[in-house]
């Protein structure tokens, strides 16, 4: 009868869960939240960041909690707190958010090689290479999506290094004066710091596919908190090596803070930066294009190739038929704060009704 | 296995689509310089090496003149053979004229917009005219003279007085309120290029300039540095020259949070070698290194109160004192500072510690 019953041999390990996490959250959020936050905070950006972080954890407890009472993903969830109909609907909205934000992910990354290499190649190109490399990374199952995660984290820690090297132009006393924001001004903040931090609410999706799914919750945990410590260093990092005004004006922060470094071998260390981000892109992209096909596959039992067939077609036509400097005006649009509202609000009140249920069914 | 094969067949397809740029087959510019005319067009040269056999060191200058900094690099590739890339842009030099008459902000939004120029591009500023300066022949004739120019900078900065310099640094001080800043100067003496100085900049203008002999001193206000040399007379009859090489130096500030009575508190510190003196006393003993010590600091804090009073005077801050100011007064606005600044109390301390004199007695 579970639908969402996953063969024991397609499950990966609760450890895995701190790649998938992590991997997950970091993207192209990271190279880019700095110029915002700088505005709305400026050098209380941390604390914001840290804010925002705490509300990571919060929410994968609200996860965790959710299935520990429907063991399953967000489509039974929903189906048993609210009926066939309007959980279905309420599941479409995940789906749709789950494509929306594997299509900003790539679409940024597009625009990103577009300004910094490449401004001839035209952007469905790009998607093309991606799907290709997508489709091929879902045929091998969610262990095989594990696997990317797993070795994108692996392969592109080293680049947590090359901000020290960055250091060596820092200035500390841009970090003073501290807590001269508002509260209100904070708050602001942890809103902009938002795209970094999301993307851990796959866990939603993937749930079934852990082994012993509830001792994984550290390992979420874990993750986000990974997360949220390299963004606060990252957003340390960049505080003293620009100023506050060259801050707000730098759109890229993370990229052009590498093309201050020179290596006797290569000249402009940003192109190998820019490069290597497609790295960090792919389980990003990979993810979240998984849990909308697998969605859509579990709300309308169709084979999981189908739905991501529609899905490459869409985002190849975004691609094709709209610049992609306007698309993402749009997607970040509905992202923040439409899609940030949308997880924030629905997930505790999903808690709050499955467990009213759960206490009137025992009375 | 048939899907890897349909991957496969799709690479080559995409190849082909970026445009390929072959180093000889562009003009990859390795200097450009901008000099500006009586009727306010902007006349830009570029600095480009030529890759050939047996031509080591060759390089053409080609120039062109327009209304904007980045129109020029189209007018010059319409004169050329081939494309003028930025790419391995080492140094940008602006005449003198030109950026007491144009503000940096407006010069360098097109550096700092170009994804092709790297941070690290050095600016600087040529007294007198740019094109003499592109035109001169540099002593050594293996590298083209955008290299040898920013050559000179770095060696400077990391060996001489010279203070560090690129795009990055020198837009983090100028974009703040204010725009204080500093560049590198260069003057045509002889025939031959040489740095002479620091341009300061205010609201984004070059309004002054610090003179080579106030350069030790300026480079350990503005920071931390291991080369550096400095040369003083001692205050007695036989008035000796002494130089001191620096091992270790910077300063360190002191901002009081009164409102009413601001005041800033400069700490200069040098750990450093005497690399000459101009007379026959015995340097191993100490009694004369403690004079040498005493005289230094007395001759620096002489020369670094009149540097300040300088700056105070012209309202300049080259150094950065507002955001030390701004780190202890939380609620300090850029016109109150404008206030404060030109008669802010600013004390110097100096602290010279000899700790070498050389192989020699």
């Amino acid at each position: 009868m579970n639908q969402a019953g996953v063969n024991e041999k397609y499950k990966v390990s609760p450890f895995y869960v701190f790649f998938l996490v992590h991997s997950m959250q970091t993207g192209v959020g990271v190279l880019s939240f700095q110029r915002v936050l700088a505005k709305t905070t400026g050098t209380d950006g941390w604390i914001s960041i840290l804010l925002a972080g705490l509300f990571v954890h919060i929410m994968i407890w609200v996860i965790y909690k959710i299935f520990s009472f429907v063991p399953g993903d967000i489509i039974s969830a929903n189906n048993q707190a609210f009926g066939k109909w309007i959980g279905n609907f309420f599941s479409l909205l995940f789906v749709l958010y789950f494509l929306i934000l594997g299509m900003d992910v790539m679409i940024s990354y597009i625009n990103i090689i577009h300004v910094w290499m490449f401004e001839e190649v035209p952007s469905w190109a790009f998607a093309v290479v991606f799907m290709v490399l997508i489709y091929y990374i879902h045929t091998g199952g969610f262990r095989t999506i594990t696997g990317i995660a797993f070795l994108s984290v692996l392969f592109t820690y080293w680049l947590l290094f090359v901000l020290f090297y960055v250091m060596k132009y820092s200035e500390f006393t841009n970090l003073l004066p501290v807590f001269h924001h508002t509260l209100l001004d904070i708050l602001k903040g942890t809103r902009s710091t938002s795209l970094t931090l999301l993307g851990f609410e796959m866990i939603v999706m993937y749930y079934p596919f852990i082994k012993n799914a509830k001792t994984s919750q550290k390992y979420a945990h874990w993750g986000a908190l990974t997360t949220t410590l390299i963004t606060v260093f990252v957003y340390l990092v960049s505080l003293v090596f620009y100023s506050q005004k060259q801050l707000e004006l730098t759109i890229w922060p993370t990229l052009s803070m590498t093309s201050i470094i020179e290596l006797p071998f290569i000249q402009r260390f940003e192109y190998i930066n820019v490069s290597w981000w497609a790295i960090i892109i792919i389980p990003n992209m990979t993810i979240a294009l998984w849990s909308a096909s697998r969605g859509f596959k579990r709300l309308f039992n169709v084979q999981q190739k189908y739905p991501l067939w529609g899905m490459s077609i869409i985002i190849l036509l975004t691609n094709v038929f709209i610049f992609d400097i306007d698309s993402l005006y749009i997607l970040n649009k509905i992202i923040d704060p439409y899609g940030v509202l949308f997880i924030a609000l629905y997930l505790p009140l999903l808690l709050l009704i499955i467990y009213i249920k759960k206490l009137r069914k025992r009375i | 296995m048939r899907k890897l094969f349909l991957v496969i067949l799709a690479l080559p397809l995409l190849c082909s689509c970026a445009q390929p740029r072959v180093v000889d087959e562009v003009n990859m510019s390795q200097a450009i310089g901008y000099d500006i005319l009586k009727n306010d067009n902007v006349e830009g040269m570029f600095v480009i090496p030529i890759f050939q056999q047996d031509m080591m060191g060759k390089y053409q200058i080609l120039s062109g003149t327009s209304t904007t900094t980045s129109d020029v690099q189209a007018v010059v590739s319409k004169k050329a053979d081939k494309p003028v890339l930025l790419g391995q842009t080492r140094i940008i030099l602006f005449s003198e004229k030109m950026v007491r008459e144009i503000g940096m902000t407006e010069l360098t939004d097109y550096l700092y917009r170009e994804p092709q120029l790297g941070n690290r591009v050095i600016l600087a500023i040529v007294e007198g005219k740019v094109k003499n300066v592109i035109n001169s022949k540099p002593p050594n004739t293996n590298v083209n003279i955008g290299i040898f120019l920013s050559g000179l900078i770095n060696q400077q900065i990391k060996t001489g007085n010279g203070p560090d310099t690129n795009l990055h640094l020198f837009l983090g001080n100028s974009l703040e309120d204010g725009g204080d800043s500093y560049l590198p100067l260069f003057k045509l003496i002889n025939n031959e290029v040489s740095v002479s100085g620091a341009a300061l900049f205010h609201e984004n203008k070059m309004v002054s300039k610090v003179p080579t002999d106030d350069m030790f001193i300026f480079k350990t206000l503005v920071q931390h540095h291991r080369r550096g040399i400095y040369k003083f007379k001692l205050k007695d009859k036989q008035e000796s020259d002494i130089v001191v090489e620096s091992i270790r130096s910077g300063s360190s500030y002191e901002v009081s949070g009164s409102e009413r009575n601001p005041s800033i508190t400069i700490k200069i510190k040098i750990k450093g070698q005497i690399k000459e003196s101009m007379r026959s006393e015995n340097l191993t003993n100490r009694k004369m290194i403690k004079k040498i010590e005493k005289e230094m600091e007395a001759d620096i804090t002489k020369q670094a109160n009149r540097l300040m009073k300088d700056f105070q005077k012209k309202s300049l801050d080259p150094i950065g004192l507002k955001e030390k100011y701004h780190a202890k007064n939380k609620k300090l606005t850029y016109e109150h500072w404008k206030k404060i600044y030109p008669t802010m109390d600013i004390n110097i301390e100096t602290k010279v510690n000899i700790i070498q004199t050389g192989v020699s007695e």
